[in-house]
């Protein structure tokens, strides 16, 4: 249990610091609204995630060899 | 042979239904976006063959995804795809299961659909998902929450999925073969992945975002795969791999976007992993986007990744094992590596009222080098093509 509990304690403490960040106006997004400032990654990098999934074992549970399936011969 | 059966209905249902959502005045929108991967790798530690052997694959892999905004409060999204692979190690798995039919191919297909409904600030979602190939089936569903404020400024977000998958116990020398003096398996095999997944992302200023996320993941059941083969000490006697009935997985993610000016916008992500079979990593990504004259808004990237892995405990070259240790692996995807992945990018994104190929709202294409330190190398390609109605 102590393993999760640094990770998550660690989640916390970087919450609280974000909060208290500067807040923008809506009027001052430009920058933010340009299409490589969106946090996820583009549509067509699913599949180098799954090819990463299946050949390092330290990737999560979900959507590779863990979850079922094989694409690892 | 049900799901793939589904999937080419769904497709000709959407190829059929394109056209009458064009011409109807919807509440809402439909995003509809084609992708398809090529992916080749080769190398020389198949752990099928025992840690030896040749890892050559091709995977094929069209998806088609699609989002349907209903109104303000609903949303329905699916994805469904098929990866179409060849490899020599199939071909070896598939000669021993039977003679007179050999094929070196295999295919497995999935598909997941979500519906989500805004309450306010707050989303909350429902997925379910399946997939299958020929040696298991799982199913999954998971439930999702965020929540923006702060001016949306901030968001948090929390997610739980499960999957339930059934294995065929198809060992090294047949089904349920496990090696020489060993029991006999039979039938198939359990096993249930739980993930929980908690976000963070918040606006640090006018040209800065960033996120943290934390992944926490529970398996149990039978986490070996059945017909991977471990060299015993001498050389000749070959046994199946063995490995813990759970495990449990932990990471941390950072990302950090930058604007230093409206045409260059720097990525930058650094992952820690953690599980208790040893194994804990570092992962950073990095991209620099840079914006071409165009009207529309048009990147190029360069994509670089370094990866590197601790082994796991069970762990170990062809020909260590006594046989007589409780769990056993010759897997390099579980060995000490590190990995280097270089490629390139280029994205398009229409603006509203803009059209470029016709209704073509968006594009994107990667191409990316995988070298992994024991030798493995391998590159994939891929595309997505997106239209909005």
């Amino acid at each position: 249990m102590k393993r999760r509990t640094i990770p998550i304690l660690i989640l916390m403490v970087l919450a609280l610091g974000l909060g208290g960040c500067a807040s923008v106006q809506p009027w001052e997004r430009g920058a933010l609204s340009l299409e490589p400032m969106k946090l996820e990654d583009c549509r067509a990098h699913r599949f180098e995630r799954s090819t990463e999934g299946y050949r390092e074992g330290a990737i999560g549970g979900s959507g590779a060899k863990g979850a079922g399936g094989c694409g690892c011969s | 042979m049900q799901l793939r059966t589904v999937f080419v209905a769904l497709v000709l249902t959407l190829v059929v239904a394109l056209p009458a959502f064009t011409q109807t005045d919807l509440e809402g929108s439909l995003d509809v976006d084609i992708l398809f991967s090529y992916y080749d790798q080769d190398g020389d530690h198949s752990p099928v063959t025992g840690g030896i052997g040749s890892e050559a694959l091709q995977v094929v892999s069209p998806v088609v995804v699609i989002g349907w905004r209903m109104n303000e409060k609903w949303t329905l999204s699916a994805d469904i795809g098929v990866d179409q692979m060849s490899s020599a190690s199939i071909g070896a798995i598939q000669m021993e299961l039977s003679s007179a039919s050999i094929p070196d191919g295999d295919t497995r297909t999935f598909g997941n659909f979500r519906a989500g409904r805004k309450f306010g600030n707050q989303t909350l979602g429902f997925t379910v998902g399946a997939a299958k190939e020929y040696d298991y089936q799982s199913i999954s569903y998971g439930l999702d929450w965020a929540m923006t404020f702060n001016q949306e400024n901030t968001a948090v977000s929390a997610a739980v999925r499960r999957y339930d998958d059934a294995i065929d116990l198809i060992g090294i020398d047949g089904y349920g073969y496990q090696g020489e003096g060993l029991p006999t398996t039979t039938g198939t095999g359990d096993r249930t992945t739980t993930d929980l997944f908690f976000s963070i992302s918040q606006t640090l200023g006018r040209k800065t975002a960033a996120s943290i996320e934390l992944l926490l993941s529970q398996q149990e059941g039978y986490l070996a795969t059945p017909f991977h083969e471990v060299i015993l000490a001498g050389g000749d006697a070959r046994i199946a791999e063995r490995l813990p009935d759970s495990r449990d997985r932990q990471s941390i993610s950072l990302k950090l976007n930058h604007s230093f000016t409206d045409r260059i916008v720097q990525r930058v992500g650094y992952r820690f992993y953690d599980d208790d079979w040893g194994v804990n990593a570092h992962t950073i990504d990095l991209e620099t986007h840079f914006r071409l004259s165009s009207a529309r808004q048009m990147w190029v990237y360069p994509i670089l990744r370094y990866h590197t892995q601790s082994a796991a405990d069970w762990f170990g070259l062809p020909g260590t094992f006594s046989g007589e240790e409780a769990y056993l692996s010759s897997d390099w995807d579980i060995a000490e590596t590190s990995t280097d992945k270089f490629g390139i990018g280029w994205s398009v994104n229409s603006l509203p009222g803009q059209e470029w190929f016709g209704q073509l709202d968006r594009f994107e294409v990667r191409g990316t080098m995988y070298d992994r330190d024991d030798g493995l190398s391998g590159f994939t390609t891929s595309f997505g093509f997106g239209w909005t109605f």
